[in-house]
């Protein structure tokens, strides 16, 4: 599946977008996994613990638009059609 | 004991009989409403509600706060404060940059400009002096022009506040702009000002008096102000050179917005594009940045400027930021990075704030595809928007009169109002209700009428500061709605950047202000103080006319779904409304006398 990287995330895996392989059935959690494995720089800018188990605050995991907080989090099903999007912390506007 | 982080000085000047007078701050009305924001929001409303806006009688007050100008870090903004003539609301737009921060250390809290000069005028402000001179040399010139004609005549280190030629042309939603590229934007504070014949402010101040108003030593003081800025420097928004914020600039969002469907594109009939990645802040890093500047006392360099080297968009400007690329770019369908730096520098130079020229234009092109607009202005058609923003500025022909009237003013007159994606007659800017409901909600009841800035909850819905919020729920909005237009009321007055709020809390907010001012206030006082504002402009555009009934979204906000995530999603206001106006008090959006006096604005 298509897995879109942004901001500081693309820089650090130094492409935009990753091909990983998910199963239907397989969790979003197996499949960042799977992603940091193959981009291992990824790892500590996604993941707050050694084994891939927790994010780190802030950084935001998107299943065809919806942050998987609102989902179920890293144990979200995927059926491997989707789209995942990952965002490290981001914020702006403009300020006039 | 005078109150510590002001100047202690305002300056009066009555552009009809070309006189300056001085006073001291009110200490009352600094004790109830701060500076900035808040200080300015009370004397517009204190010169009454029955001011015509493009009158002698409005009055246009810069004001900073007690923390503009002082080493605490992200305070170099200050307001600008007026009845607006786009809305008919009160209004106040900030600016940062270095004026705030030269207009303390000249020995100035604000300015309140009265009446109106009989010809162009200019001011110049220095050590605690206002002048009135001859403006007939800069009258007409681009702001670019103007700020190098003053700075030639009195030394780099001056700050030129100016318009353009939309403001001296009274084009409804003329910016003032500073530093070539910084816009006190919205709400056409810029036409006000050109309405008095005030082509410019120049502004001399010495960068070491901006230790005077600080207790420099003080215990206190010194770790408020280093906690603030451990704060900013470990954010992982704001950290310098690591922080999204930081690296791309506001233009970061581009991408996360459309990734959740709450971008709109083409006049919002889309909340979702496939080309928004062209304009998005990774790729203007990848391609055209040039330099990252910032502003007074602060560490996170947010501005990205961009430079288009060759062609016919060859051009260098500062701020391709998040909702001018939006505005021109996106909601308008043009892709084109090089045009959309081009047509942010046309905005900057004419004073044209790019919010609601965007959705202007994008207006126009609905109108133009539906006949209404009896000329082509075809979607993503750069060449015609370079166009129309040059004409829109001198109000050059019938139609660029009609638009120089602003898009809400301008889609009435074509035949559908409903083609103007405003709030109270001001653009609403870059984040969908529909795929962040509570956006609606704060667009809704936004005192000024359409803006993002009342009520950033965006915060919670995208960012997740301070926490994660659903920005498809509409459940808890109405709290986070008032929580953070009150928050937004407290660093609009300190004057603080708001994105001090992605890394500072209002814990650091209290203590830089008790450190600063020398009080011992707490949070809920500040918080107060917040509630405060929001309920003494709610007040002032309850007596122009404004009632709950203008607490509306435009009608395809409300009736046809977005995109994406947002595909079966309308912005399900009337829900969120109703709970708000209980978290408010309020009846019907208009403040009762009981809230009025429980706050003691009367
Ligand atoms: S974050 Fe950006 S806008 Fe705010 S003070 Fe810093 S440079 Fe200026």
């Amino acid at each position: 599946m298509r897995v879109l990287l942004y901001a500081t995330l693309r820089a650090a895996a130094g492409t935009r977008e990753a091909e990983v392989a998910a199963a239907p059935g397989e969790t979003v959690g197996t499949v960042l996994n799977r992603l940091v494995a193959q981009y291992p720089a990824l790892r500590d800018e996604i993941f707050d613990d050694p084994e891939g188990t927790a994010l780190k605050p802030y950084v935001a995991v998107y299943v065809d638009g919806r942050n998987i907080v609102h989902l179920q989090g890293l144990s979200t099903p995927l059926d491997g059609t989707e789209e995942v999007a990952l965002f490290p912390p981001v914020a702006g506007g403009s300020g006039a | 004991m005078p109150l510590g982080g002001y100047a202690n000085r305002i300056g009066h000047v009555d552009l009809t009989t070309g006189t300056v007078t001085y006073t001291p701050i009110d200490e009352e009305i600094a004790l109830k409403y701060i500076g900035g924001r808040g200080y300015g929001a009370k004397l517009v409303f204190d010169n009454g509600p029955n001011v015509e806006p493009l009158s002698p009688e409005n009055i246009l007050v810069i004001m900073n706060g007690p923390l503009s100008g002082t080493p605490i870090n992200m305070s170099g903004r200050l307001a600008v404060c007026t009845r607006s003539p786009l809305t008919g609301t009160i209004t106040d737009s900030h600016m940062g940059g270095w004026t705030a921060a030269r207009l303390k250390w000249a020995g100035f809290d604000g300015i309140v400009l009265r009446g109106r000069a009989e010809k162009p005028v200019y001011l110049y402000v220095e050590n605690g002096q206002i002048s009135i001179h001859d403006a007939s040399d800069t009258w007409g010139k681009t702001t670019h022009e103007t700020v190098a004609y003053y700075r030639e005549k009195y030394g780099q280190d001056v700050s030129v506040m100016c318009i353009g030629p939309a403001g001296e042309n009274l084009v409804r939603f003329a910016s003032i702009m500073n530093e070539h590229d910084r816009a006190a934007g919205r709400g056409g504070v810029g036409a006000v000002m050109g309405y008095k014949r005030v082509k410019a402010i120049v502004i001399r101040g010495e960068q070491k008096r901006m230790y005077d108003f600080v207790p420099r030593g003080d215990d206190r003081y010194e770790s408020a102000r280093k906690r603030g800025l451990k704060a900013i420097m470990e954010s992982a928004v704001t950290a310098p050179n690591k922080g999204g914020l930081s690296l791309y600039g506001t233009n970061v969002l581009m991408n996360a917005t459309n990734t959740i469907g709450s971008l709109p594109a083409k006049n919002f009939q889309m909340t979702q594009w496939d080309q928004a990645e062209k304009l998005a802040g990774e790729t203007i890093r990848e391609t055209i940045l040039v330099h990252e500047p910032t502003c007074h006392a602060c560490p996170v360099h947010c501005k990205k400027e961009v430079e288009v080297k060759e062609g016919k968009y060859k051009v260098r400007v500062e701020s391709f930021e998040y909702e001018s690329a939006w505005a021109l770019g996106t909601l308008c369908l043009n892709s084109d990075k090089e045009s959309v730096a081009y047509l942010i520098y046309l905005c900057n130079i004419y004073g044209m704030d790019t919010i609601e020229t965007g959705v202007l234009l994008a207006m126009a092109m609905e109108a133009s595809e539906r006949g209404l607009l009896k000329e082509q202005v075809a979607w993503g058609d750069a060449d015609k928007q370079i166009e129309l923003v040059e004409r829109i500025a001198y109000r050059k022909d019938e139609i660029a009169n009609l638009l120089a009237e602003g898009p809400a003013r301008a889609a009435a007159a074509l035949g559908d109002p409903q083609m103007a994606m405003c709030v109270k007659g001001q653009a609403i800017p870059a984040y969908d209700p529909r795929g962040q409901q509570g956006m609606g909600l704060s667009y809704a009841t936004s005192n000024r009428g359409g803006c993002h800035l009342r009520g950033y909850v965006t915060s919670v819905e995208l960012l997740g500061i301070p926490e994660k919020a659903d920005p498809l729920a509409t459940e808890g909005k109405a709290k986070w709605t008032k929580l953070f237009q009150d928050l937004h009321a407290v660093s609009d007055s300190l004057d603080l950047c708001k994105f001090s709020a992605f890394a500072e809390g209002i814990q650091e907010y209290l203590d830089q202000f008790n450190a600063v001012v020398g009080l011992n206030w707490t949070v809920e006082d500040l918080l107060r103080v917040g509630e405060r504002i929001y309920n003494l402009e709610r007040y002032y555009n309850n007596l122009c006319g404004f009632t709950g009934e203008h607490d509306t979204l435009p009608e395809r906000l409300l009736t046809q779904p977005g995109s994406g995530p947002a595909s079966d999603k309308v912005c399900e206001l009337e829900k969120m409304l109703k709970e708000y106006y209980a978290e408010r008090g309020w009846e019907n959006g208009v403040v009762p006398e009981a809230k009025l006096k429980e706050l003691a604005i009367i």
